[in-house]
């Protein structure tokens, strides 16, 4: 597979070093070279410096002929707008982007975007991990509230 | 009317005063806090001290009942995201206008299918060319309020537009005048004779009662 990963963040570099370790083709954009320091030794494949929706670095990337596109930069905004480019401009069959904002991130998806929904996602861990039953009004065990 | 305008920098901030003199119901939003807190003591209550794109805060903002959502932050990336997110949170009910601030991003957003937009850095080229001394928001409420709207339209393949000049289409005899033609990323004064194609960016000035059958002449018009 080739994919394209966007941000160069701890999320991106972690998926691109994962993706090289399964054999694939990775590309990597980020717009400050120095954040290509985060990509493990395990990670064999190009890093190009550019800005996320900027068509031409996109096409020089490969875009034209990329299986997937990730766009987990910062901007939740940035990465929306990218795989929509993804989807829309390139054909790119797959383009998933990070969304911190839990809003956003529904919305998008409702609107036929994938989306990694990254709060919700570490809200329902924490939820998960801390198993709590749901608070009863008049259950013994709470004092003053 | 009631407008929710994300970014309350110098346009954002122009216009709320301008749609408030004219008793609409106007919210601000606005996330640098300095600029937010700037805007509260002169406009008050109508800012909303966050980032319009942040789902909560522009239902918080009201945009269930809002008919118009105008995204002026000076990030091209954050405009269209406001927009697309007003329009799915309002269930289609808000109209939505943006600007471009970087023009190479134009064509990127027309591919998206984003076409409500005026492209601010050749208006205001345009404006200056034209030795119009008003920044051009300025100068579209002030034409508002004379009865006459500025709106964006693209002439699509096979309309009535599409191969005429403005004087075949009789435009300023039916309440319309083109002041600019956006082709291929460059601004072109047009004069009568000048020859209208498919897929230009036509900036028409037009009378409001007109603005509708102007429209079907071209495509379905975009209000500035």
């Amino acid at each position: 597979m080739y994919a394209i990963v966007i941000g160069c963040g701890r999320a991106g570099a972690e998926i691109a070093s994962r993706m090289c370790e399964l054999g694939h083709s990775v590309v990597v954009i980020d717009r400050d070279r120095a954040a290509f320091h985060r990509l493990s030794d395990t990670f064999s494949g190009t890093t190009i410096v550019g800005h996320a929706i900027d068509e031409d670095c996109l096409i020089s990337a490969g875009i034209e002929r990329a299986d997937a596109v990730i766009a987990t930069t910062y901007g939740d905004n940035s990465n929306l707008i990218a795989v929509q480019l993804a989807r829309k401009r390139f054909n790119v069959e797959r383009a998933i982007a990070r969304v911190k904002d839990s809003v956003r991130a529904s919305t998008f998806a409702n609107l036929g975007f994938e989306t990694i929904p990254s709060t919700t996602i570490v809200g329902d861990a924490f939820e998960q991990a801390l198993a709590w039953e749901p608070h009863q009004p008049n259950g013994p065990a709470e004092n003053g509230s | 009317m009631f407008v929710i305008i994300a970014g309350g920098g110098k346009v954002g901030s122009q216009l709320a005063r301008d749609l408030m003199a004219e008793r609409h119901e106007v919210v601000v939003m606005e996330s640098n806090p300095h600029k937010a807190r700037a805007l509260q003591d002169e406009i008050g209550d109508a800012v909303v001290p966050h980032d319009a794109s942040e789902g909560r805060w522009l239902i918080d903002a009201g945009i269930g009942r809002a008919e118009l959502l105008i995204a002026v932050t000076g990030d091209d990336e954050d405009n269209i995201v406001i927009c697309q997110l007003g329009e799915a949170l309002s269930e289609g009910r808000a109209r939505t206008i943006t600007r471009i601030n970087n023009p190479k991003n134009s064509d990127t957003f027309r591919t998206l299918g984003i076409e409500a937009i005026v492209n601010a850095t050749d208006l205001v080229m345009t404006m200056i060319e034209r030795d119009v001394s008003v920044a051009p928001v300025v100068h579209l409420m002030r034409l508002r309020s004379a009865g006459l709207e500025l709106v964006e339209m693209t002439v699509a393949e096979g309309s009535a537009a599409d191969g005429s000049t403005p004087q075949d289409l009789r435009l300023p005899e039916q309440g319309g005048r083109i002041s600019v033609i956006l082709r291929n990323g460059e601004a072109v004064l047009p004069s009568p004779t000048t020859r209208l194609q498919a897929g230009d960016s036509i900036v028409l000035v037009a009378q409001t009662e007109f603005e509708e059958a102007l429209g079907r002449k071209f495509a379905a018009p975009t209000i500035v």
